[in-house]
């Protein structure tokens, strides 16, 4: 495992909360991609599904069958810590785990505080924690938010999207208090951009004024990996678990240089793609 | 000319402004019951319409409820208050009132403190929340008197330059009053001004400014931006780059060309025939 030490010296874990306001754009595909490539990597990883109501995380992960205990039952005290709910990924070293929502209640019966402070708890534990927020600007996106660090805001190139992501960042750096999200532009379709008939990265990234974190583009193996229960990083050598893998080691080394062979393969794209990396590293990643 | 005791009144864009800031609502309506004939006289058109400054004076609901009603008995009609207080900024927007939020610094503040406080402007807040969150930074006023303005140069009312001789209260017309905002405005900000605005930064789709006075966007526009909306048909919108897709000065709107295309140094005026137009004036 090439394990990159970057936290600080007290080792403790970060609170990602990927959200973005228009529902269906890809948090949880993302969520459970990037969780799975940091796991495959060597780091600990919990994924919690804040989606209450609306499940997802699990099946995206495979693991529903496995769910005893929930996200309200470690808030409410229906079992002993936190640890009794996760579930373990076995596929990736049980690095792995998710804290699953429940299916049956309601995004208001998630109590802010008691989140934030299990959050904290799990920082010392966890390298890093993923929180899958539900769509929307309401209680269950504000209590993702209020539990986490700093956002991973995912948009794809529509208008709507990107009208939305910016509604959600203007919300993490005002009502929130925190710093720049970072941004994943999810079902990119290169070919079009390329045509002029998407908007383009370059739109997007000038509007959102944010760290671009990558570029997923759109592939229908990725809708068919979801309805598999398979993050497409399990399937080791496909490119899109290289781009998951690339976009995770974003995250932890700001030296790393690597560009998915997305972004590099057009020669017409490769510099704005070059200025992009170079925005990542000038963000501080601590 | 009437001569009323115990409060000022001064004309403010043709209405009717009356400082009462050392009252409490007791004295207050006490004060409007001995002078409301006086005060309906001097009102525009005696409409009874009146704009009340209250100073840092708290009002809740009820009391403004009580207020309202001593008033309406008496045929005045309360249009908007000038307030420092945020409780009273936010009853009062919330009752519809219209809120001038007082500009502090260069004027004396009414109860004592001899510093500059903290700048105060923000757009009537809808709630206290709201009220906390906004983080707006006010430059003051630019001049503070306007000569030009015949509505402050002769008449009976004391001109903003007496009133600075004498214990000013006076904050500067919202002709002089600029509002600075040193950020990116998002998607569903929406910020309103009696006054000028001027953003350093981005104006994004689906944000919205509003000022009585001209709008300067030292970013890209392409929000919504209304300028004059009081009816100034002069204010103008100035943007280094222009790319939005409709403008409003003083209710008149102008769909724009070719949002796709974002033109620099723009600077956008309501010209007499009622068009509006865009100019590069790089
Ligand atoms: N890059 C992609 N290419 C093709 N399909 C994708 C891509 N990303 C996600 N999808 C598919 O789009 C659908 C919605 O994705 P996902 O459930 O991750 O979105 P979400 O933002 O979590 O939705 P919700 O707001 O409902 O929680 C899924 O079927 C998923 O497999
Ligand atoms: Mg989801």
């Amino acid at each position: 495992m090439e394990r990159v030490e970057t936290m600080g010296p007290e080792r403790k874990g970060r609170a990602f909360v990927v959200t973005s306001g228009k529902g269906g754009v890809g948090k949880t595909t993302v969520t459970a991609n990037l969780g799975a490539a940091l796991a495959s990597l060597g780091y600990r990883v919990v994924l919690i599904d804040a989606d209450i109501g609306l499940r997802n995380l699990d099946l995206a992960l495979n693991l529903e069958n496995r769910i005893v205990f929930d996200l309200l039952d470690v808030l409410e005290g229906r079992c002993r810590g936190y640890r009794q709910a996760l579930i373990s990924d076995r596929r990736f070293a049980d690095n792995l785990k998710l804290l699953p929502a429940p299916q049956t209640r309601e995004k208001e019966e998630l109590d802010p505080e008691k989140f934030r402070q299990l959050v904290q708890e799990l920082k010392e534990e966890f390298d890093f924690i993923f929180i899958d927020s539900p769509a929307g600007i309401e209680h269950g996106f504000k209590a993702a938010a209020y539990a986490s660090d700093v956002g991973i805001v995912v948009v794809t190139p529509h208008i709507a999207s990107i009208r939305d992501a910016d509604r959600v960042i203007g919300k993490l750096e005002g009502e929130f208090q925190q710093p720049k999200p970072y941004l994943i532009v999810n079902m990119a379709k290169k070919k079009l951009m390329q045509k002029g008939e998407s908007v383009s990265v370059e739109d997007i990234l000038e509007i959102l004024d944010v760290p671009l974190l990558g570029i997923v583009p759109y592939d229908d193996k990725i809708a068919a990996a979801t309805d598999r229960g398979e993050p497409v990083v399990a399937r080791n050598n496909t490119p899109l678990a290289k781009t998951f893998r690339i976009i995770a080691k974003r995250l932890v080394d700001p030296n790393f240089d690597g560009v998915t062979e997305d972004e590099a393969s057009e020669s017409g794209l490769l510099g704005i793609f070059k200025q992009l990396i170079k925005k990542i590293k000038q963000v501080p990643v601590s | 000319m009437v001569k009323l005791k115990g409060a000022s009144s001064k004309e403010r864009r043709g209405r009717l402004l009356i400082s009462a800031e050392s009252f409490s609502l007791n004295e207050l309506i006490d004060y409007l019951k001995e002078n409301a004939e006086d005060l309906r006289a001097l009102s525009p058109g005696a409409s009874g319409e009146l704009l009340l400054d209250i100073g840092d004076m708290a009002l809740d609901e009820d009391e403004f409820g009580l207020l309202l009603r001593e008033m309406q008995k008496l045929g005045l009609k309360l249009i908007g208050v000038k307030s420092y207080n945020p409780i009273t900024k936010i009853v009062a927007a919330n009752l519809g009132l219209k809120v001038i939020s007082t500009s502090l610094i260069g004027g004396k503040r009414a109860s004592g403190t001899p510093e500059q406080p903290k700048p105060d402007s923000q757009p009537a807040p809808k709630t206290v929340e709201e009220a906390k969150r906004t983080q707006i930074k006010e430059a003051n006023h630019l001049t503070r008197h306007d000569l030009k303005n015949p509505a402050l140069t002769s008449g009976t009312f004391p001109t903003q330059r007496e009133d600075r001789r004498g214990d000013s209260r006076e904050e500067p017309s919202p002709k002089d009053r600029v509002l600075i905002i040193t950020r990116n405005l998002r998607s569903g900000a929406r910020i309103e001004y009696d006054g000028n605005i001027i953003v350093v930064g981005n104006v994004n789709p689906g944000a919205e400014l509003v000022a009585t006075g001209n709008i300067v966007v030292l970013g890209t526009l392409r929000g919504v931006a209304h300028a004059g909306a009081n009816g100034d048909r002069s204010a103008f919108i100035y943007s280094s780059r222009f790319q939005a897709s409709m403008v409003k000065i003083a209710g008149e709107y102008g769909p724009v060309p070719n949002p796709k295309k974002p033109k620099n140094s723009c600077l956008i005026k309501l010209e007499e025939n009622g068009k509006i137009t865009l100019k590069s004036i790089a």
